[in-house]
């Protein structure tokens, strides 16, 4: 089961603040997003299992937790 | 109440050039059976210079995301500091891609955990389900805190990346990329 985006790189514990610094936003690369970026994308459409987090989920969660941290702003 | 607005510019019969504004109310809900009409009042402004109305104008229009390339056009790589392995080009191409074909499709990805995390709610996945810039949005809306393009036609989005070497046991890269608005 995920856990709630809480900043860009939630799923490995590393804080990062979308709000703090306007107009800039920093994405940590570490190996799980390595092995995400060479995995084949999953066709449009197709339903993912509650396990499968590959780089489109990854990245919109990360994107959806920004937006709800502006929103608490 | 809701309320809305339109601006124009316009220029009365001696050539004089104005912004019309035009305040939109809605009094009432939606749940009111007796929804009344929306009434519309314009008012004119006065005290514009010709010089500043047309750039007043063009700030306020058009800076709604229309497809992804109003995003994607504007991206600008650079790597910082590349791995001793040298992956580092390779995966900032397929950082590229990937990030291009995630802004391709439409809607949230059906995931369940996007359902059920309150990230998003039904009623917002029901509305977005063929947007064909939703995910283009979300992107600008977290590199510029703005789901509105910029103001400057000429914005860019600098995504920067630079590799962590961490010598242990095995020789471990991570790569640090950084995506700032705008580029300097």
């Amino acid at each position: 089961m995920l856990s709630q985006p809480k900043g860009s790189h939630a799923e490995t514990g590393v804080p990062i603040d979308f709000g703090t610094c306007s107009e800039t936003m920093t994405v940590l690369f570490d190996s799980q997003l390595e092995e995400r970026l060479m995995v084949a994308p999953k066709p449009f459409g197709e339903p993912y299992r509650e396990t499968e987090v590959d780089f489109d989920v990854w990245l919109h969660l990360q994107l959806l937790g920004a937006k709800n941290s502006f929103n608490k702003l | 109440m809701k309320n809305g607005f339109n601006m124009a510019l316009n220029e009365d019969p001696h050539g004089r050039r104005f912004i019309q504004v035009s305040i939109l109310f809605f009094v009432g809900s939606l749940n009111n059976s007796s929804f009344p009409a929306p009434r519309c009042q314009t008012f004119h402004s006065t005290s514009l210079t010709d010089n500043y109305a047309p750039a007043l104008i063009a700030t306020m229009y058009n800076r709604r995301v229309n497809s992804i390339s109003d995003v994607l056009d504007h991206i600008c790589y650079d790597i910082v500091a590349s791995a001793a392995d040298g992956t580092t080009p390779l995966f900032l191409e397929l950082f590229k891609r990937r990030l291009k074909r995630y802004m391709e499709g439409t809607g949230h990805p059906p995931h369940p955990f996007i359902h059920s995390s309150g990230l998003a709610n039904e009623y917002e996945i029901d509305r977005d389900q063929s947007s064909s810039v939703l995910r283009a949005q979300h992107f600008l809306l977290a590199c510029t805190e703005s789901d509105l393009l910029p103001a400057d036609d000429h914005f860019k989005i600098k995504v920067s990346s630079s590799s962590l070497v961490l010598i242990s046991d095995t020789i471990k890269f991570n790569h640090l990329l950084s995506v700032c608005y705008p580029w300097t």
